[in-house]
């Protein structure tokens, strides 16, 4: 994969066309992952995404790429969630009842336009990216037929659920399936028998502020050590989400401070006192308040890349995260932090990171760790390039990279 | 613990199983299973229902039932309305005084009764729904233990029932949309 001759030449750029539901101005995991990759492949090659939308007119409009909005017909996103969350006890995707497959197929809709934007870009490579892709995939024919292009699934699998049918159908006609977490490919290879060599690791490269250490966020200085507690606003998650909040950790934490990041409120507290935090609550400053951290505590509903659980590896302070997500498969492949399945596990857990030796010794695995898979974002580029158009690419002086299509 | 914290290269596994088997050894200081949650107290208080005795005719009435004020005539001046006015007010002040009286007294009473029936009315509200959400809390924290003793090919089991019947519940639904369209 990486000896083959045909570097692009800078004259014509190989365009590379990515199919997916998770772009836009949507907040969640897979839709940052898809940009990232997205980016990463724009250094090589021109990219264009075709976005699957119920509502063509809620199309984003990119400033960086160019989109092409293919309408999803008669999809109902809810009862699709109600039948999937039923579904969710299957061992395997095969063994779903068929009429519940029939189901399922129904009110994910149907995007017909899909090969008509598809002929329109004539892409030199596809990336389908995310599991919902309610088109028929088969157009784009099977591996090894010489006329068609390339195709890397990426399914963005949540960890710890079953395989959703439609991954079967995806990873038939795919040449190469991407993974985001390490539980990713062991669901995968049940699923295709044969195809192991095919499932690789994208092992997204996450951008964040390593000199965050040497500057602290106004308004921490005064409340000592604190762990990073990780909610999501409004707090109709889960269960959990909801029972745990800043103001019942110092209890058990004896002396050590809290902070919250509750959506775009950032709060700390002690004991005594609860301060928001007069800071903007962008990038930059979320990693200068990871970074001052004993831990982080992740107790929002688990997403399918597990960004934050690297991001915290990153800078080296162990993480803490639901067991049976994203983010438990990589701070257990990192040995960089534990993991809960109820309120009691998470006070065990947070207390032997901040109060025996352990934590130090998992952070410092796990920075080692995410820094060799995640940290580099040149050679994230290089894979990228390796995994979609089939070659490693010399590294493009700056201002020769390719752009949207 | 303390044997893990020696070795230079720690299986985060490891610690989480050992983390584990000290619970089942004994130590449960934080809740371990399913619970329901906490704040049931918070969906009484601010379910959206502003209280009887807040109510602004009850504040009218807080604020009107003494009328001793209006039976005083306000009129001043040396004019001939004036003075008849103020003549008419002390006759028929000092003729009805007792009647006066009793009509204080009676409001006074009324806007106290109310007061206090609009109190009870809330409390009787909360104390309701409180007793009513705190069954159904015993409920579910019942029903999750009932689970958790299950064996786990009879949660499967369960699950599976479940998973029956929101298909078709979900068929249901279905019909119903489809017939509502057609009536349409």
């Amino acid at each position: 994969m990486t000896n083959s001759p045909a570097v692009p030449s800078r004259a014509r750029l190989p365009v590379v066309a990515i199919v997916t539901r998770h772009w836009g101005q949507a907040a969640d995991e897979a839709a940052a992952a898809t940009r990232l990759v997205a980016g990463a492949l724009a250094r090589h090659a021109d990219v264009a995404v075709v976005q699957l939308v119920e509502n063509a007119g809620a199309t984003y409009f990119d400033s960086v790429f160019e989109i092409h909005p293919a309408a999803v017909h008669g999809a109902n996103p809810r009862r699709l969630e109600l039948l999937r969350a039923a579904m969710n006890g299957h061992a395997d995707a095969s063994g779903q009842p068929p009429a519940a497959a029939e189901l399922l197929r129904r009110y994910g809709g149907e995007a017909p336009e899909v090969q008509g934007e598809l002929k329109k870009i004539a892409p030199d490579a596809v990336v389908l990216a995310g599991v919902d892709q309610p088109w028929d995939v088969s157009t784009l024919g099977r591996p090894g037929d010489e006329s068609r292009p390339p195709v890397l699934v990426i399914p963005f699998l949540d960890a710890g659920l079953p395989v959703p049918a439609e991954i079967v159908r995806l990873v038939e006609h795919a040449d190469r399936i991407g993974t985001v977490h390490p539980d990713e490919r062991a669901a995968l290879v049940g699923l295709a028998p044969g195809r192991e060599r095919d499932i690789l690791p994208v092992d997204l490269a996450i951008g964040v502020n390593r000199h965050a250490t040497a500057d602290p966020l106004i308004g921490v200085a005064g409340f000592g050590e604190y762990v990073l507690l990780i909610r999501r606003f409004p707090a109709r998650g889960p269960r959990l989400e909801r029972s745990v909040n800043a103001e019942m950790l110092p209890a058990i934490l004896d002396g050590l401070s809290v902070a919250e990041v509750d959506g775009e409120t950032w709060r700390i507290c002690d004991d005594h006192n609860t301060t928001v935090l007069p800071v903007n609550p962008s990038g930059v400053n979320f990693a200068r308040l990871v970074a001052r951290a004993r831990a982080t505590i992740d107790v929002r509903p688990p997403g399918p890349v597990g960004t934050l659980a690297i991001e915290s590896m990153l800078l080296g302070i162990p993480a803490v995260v639901p067991d049976g997500s994203a983010a438990k498969a990589h701070v257990a492949a990192a040995n960089g932090g534990l993991w809960y399945r109820n309120i009691g596990e998470l006070f065990d857990a947070v207390r032997v990171l901040v109060r025996t030796p352990l934590g130090a010794v998992l952070a410092g695995q796990g920075r080692a760790y995410a820094q060799t898979r995640h940290g580099d974002i040149d050679d994230f580029v290089a894979r990228m390039a390796a995994l979609v158009l089939g070659h490693r690419p010399a590294a493009p002086p700056h201002g020769e990279a390719g752009r949207g299509a | 613990m303390d044997a893990l914290s020696e070795n230079d290269a720690l299986d985060a596994a490891t610690i989480v199983e050992q983390l584990r088997s000290l619970v089942s050894e004994g130590r449960r200081e934080y809740p371990r299973s399913w619970m329901p949650r906490a704040s049931y107290e918070d969906l009484v208080v601010h379910d959206g229902r502003e209280p009887i005795h807040l109510h602004e005719s009850i504040y009218y009435l807080h604020r009107h039932w003494n009328m001793a004020d209006s039976r005083s005539c306000k009129k001043i001046g040396w004019g001939p309305q004036a003075i008849v006015q103020r003549l008419l007010s002390r006759i028929i002040n000092g003729a009805m005084s007792h009647y006066f009286a009793e009509e204080q007294m009676f409001r006074s009473h009324l806007a106290r009764s109310i007061d206090a029936i609009a109190y009870r009315v809330d409390n009787l509200n909360y104390a309701d729904q409180r007793a009513l959400l705190g069954a159904v809390r015993e409920d579910l924290i019942e029903l999750a233990c009932h689970v958790d003793n299950l064996s786990y090919a009879d949660q499967r089991a369960l699950l599976g029932a479940v998973r029956e019947d929101l298909i078709e519940l979900a068929r249901h639904v279905e019909h119903r949309l489809d017939t509502r369209e057609i009536d349409r």
